[in-house]
């Protein structure tokens, strides 16, 4: 049974420093909603409150339009996969993901078949004996997700799940979790610092920077339509260019801007002079080209210094794109381009306000 | 003398620590300044008890079983480091989460007492205990201006006044071990611990004495095996007539002139000690925590 997570408004300051300033989120049910930010951006704090771990200065935080702000941890059934995972080093893998139903003081019967359930759920239905210390990595961000799942809570929380595991490993559990998390049909709230990982797993995704959420959206949205610049270069690379209300501006010449035009690197071509026309391009030299194996990456610097960068597909003649030789890229598809108006952001924020 | 040797022992035996196979040869003169160290204040003055105690005309070991104050002193003994322990293991592991999870003052209140006891002489905290206890010290004095007691307290040299003080002079060792292990200790278990239900008695009994428990054990073992051979502070605060086994060890060599009987009673207590320790390593895995 999962639960719609409602947060209003919420501040939040340790110290002298206000951690969180005015977060708000909705997520339905069933909902993988992953916290992306920078390291210090409030990430892991929003996540405490969501579990209870953290007092709120003010704000509301609503299970299914309850509020649950005042109620302790343990009343909230929640369940957390720590960072360092946090299993008792001293129980046995079964122990550990019976806890929260011994803490509930559940019947031994019930407490077995659950633990025996919960096992096979993540694959590791015969280490039930066996103690946390002899698992891997893997292993272990099993039994603790399993713990988390145990007592059917009502929302489940991942703090750096992946921060442990080495970078094979990792890609692997984001899809694994993300099966479970469909299989068991419960709202999911992840923080992490890799933004593949937050696209990989999420529904929904909230950028976070410096204590306030920028934008919350799908992953595809996020990349295709960044509200800004901060966005648009956090989510993937990403060419800024001086634009208008009709789309970018020619390059280097100074012309008033409005906004910001987003063009993903690899929605940039290499023009022949035959197909310039009156198409916007910009012109530079190239400054470095190194294959990576599906795409090329190429690297042109503009006469005024300004660096773009270009993904091309891997068919590319890469002997015409020397380093030192002069080239002209263009928009492969002028309705890909994202133009952000800080107007338009304003009134963004006043809407939500 | 018996603080040193407790205190010696995490060095003595680190020098059975397994090495690298490769390496093991070239570094085989590492093994000998502990073995030289080990032989000149271990090996030695235990065989020169030996000779000492078959010095005597019959058999001086016998005879120290056959004497009556000996063997009550050795139940003595044993009975105030066993409860020594015990208090200095429940109060040192409180004393340690003080420490641990206290506010700044607190910690640095507690752990000044703590280090300051550590380097006060033994005899000086002693007399410390002397004073308050004696009939007319400063506990009278105390409940005399509450108007508890008017007539001086019969507490000093009694069997019961030891058990405060040797409290107080063996805590440290006791808090010590704990709190290394207190604070090593993986805080994120604890909020693990709320988040998925258990109330405080749960947390406390499931998650954080069993992760605290070794070093428990290694505190109240260190104790315990000190408590054994502890010398001036029962002797002044027990007095004449509730002497512990070292007491007992001093007249022998000292007023009754029988170098032999002591140098066998203290044979027995060594053996007695290092027999307690081997059992305790047994069941506790002490030795483990030295490495």
């Amino acid at each position: 049974m999962s639960i719609a997570l409602s947060i209003k408004d919420v501040h939040v300051t340790l110290g002298q420093f206000e951690v969180l300033r005015g977060v708000s989120l909705d997520a339905e049910p069933g909902t993988f909603v992953t916290l992306l930010g920078a390291s210090g951006s409030g990430k892991t704090t929003l996540l405490n409150v969501i579990a209870g771990l953290q007092q709120l200065d003010s704000g509301h935080v609503l299970f299914d339009g309850a509020n649950v702000e005042r109620r302790p941890p343990r009343k909230r059934r929640v369940g957390v996969v720590f960072q360092s995972y946090a299993l008792f080093p001293h129980m046995s893998v079964g122990e550990n993901v019976a806890f929260p139903l011994r803490a509930a003081r559940r019947p031994a019967a019930e407490r077995r078949r659950v633990v025996q359930e919960m096992l096979d759920l993540v694959d590791l239905g015969g280490m039930i004996d066996r103690a946390p210390a002899s698992l891997s990595g893997g292993q272990r961000q099993r039994v603790a997700l399993a713990r988390a799942l145990a007592s059917d809570p009502a929302i489940l929380l991942l703090d750096e799940p992946m921060a442990a595991l080495d970078k094979q490993l990792r890609e692997r559990m984001q899809v694994e979790i993300k099966r479970i998390q469909q299989q068991v049909g419960i709202t999911t709230v992840a923080v992490t610092h890799d933004q593949a990982e937050a696209m990989t797993m999420s529904d929904l995704v909230a950028i976070m920077h410096e204590g306030q959420l920028v934008q919350v959206d799908s992953p595809e949205n996020l990349y295709r339509r960044p509200v800004d610049e901060y966005v648009a270069s956090f989510l993937g690379e990403a060419n800024l260019f001086p634009a208008d209300r009709h789309g970018p501006l020619p390059v280097d010449s100074g012309a008033p801007a409005t906004g910001t035009a987003v063009v993903r690197p690899e929605d940039l071509v290499v023009l022949d002079a035959g197909q310039l026309g009156d198409r916007w391009h910009v012109r530079g030299v190239v400054r470095l080209l190194s294959f990576q194996g599906s795409r090329f990456r190429l690297e042109v610097t503009t006469p005024a210094g300004r660096s773009v960068v270009c993904s091309l597909p891997p068919h590319t003649d890469a002997g015409a794109l020397l380093p030192g030789s002069e080239v002209t890229l263009g928009c492969a598809d002028p309705d890909r381009v994202h133009v952000i108006h800080p107007a338009a952001v304003g009134e963004q924020l006043k809407l939500a306000a | 003398m018996t603080m040193e040797q407790a205190l010696a022992a995490p060095a003595t035996t680190r020098r059975r620590r397994p090495m690298a196979d490769g390496a093991a040869a070239e570094r085989r003169w590492l093994l000998w300044p502990p073995l030289v160290f080990f032989l000149l204040t271990v090996a030695g003055p235990v065989v020169a008890l030996v000779q000492q105690a078959l010095s005597g005309e019959g058999n001086a070991f016998a005879e120290s079983l056959r004497m009556e104050v000996f063997v009550d002193s050795v139940w003595r003994t044993l009975l105030l480091a066993a409860v020594v322990t015990v208090a200095t293991v429940v109060v040192g592991t409180c004393y340690a989460f003080a420490i641990a999870v206290g506010p700044v003052w607190v910690k640095a209140l507690l752990m000044g007492g703590l280090l300051i006891s550590l380097w006060t002489s033994v005899m000086v905290r002693t007399i410390g205990w002397m004073l308050l206890e004696l009939p007319t010290g400063a506990l009278f004095w105390v409940l005399e201006l509450l108007h508890l007691r008017s007539e001086p307290i019969d507490f000093y040299q009694s069997t019961a006044a030891m058990y405060p003080a040797m409290i107080a002079v063996m805590l440290p060792f006791a808090v010590l071990p704990v709190l290394a292990s207190v604070i090593g200790f993986d805080r994120e278990q604890l909020k693990a611990a709320t988040v998925f239900g258990a109330g405080p008695l749960l947390t406390l009994g499931a998650v954080v004495l069993p992760a605290i428990r070794q070093a428990m054990i290694s505190g109240g073992v260190l104790v315990f095996v000190m408590s054994l051979g502890f010398y001036v502070t029962p002797l002044l605060l027990g007095g004449p007539a509730n002497m512990t086994m070292s007491g007992i060890i001093n007249g022998q060599l000292n007023t009754a002139n029988r170098a032999d009987v002591g140098a066998a009673m203290s044979l027995l207590l060594v053996g007695g000690t290092v027999a307690i320790y081997l059992v305790a390593d047994r069941l506790f895995k002490v030795s483990e925590r030295w490495g």
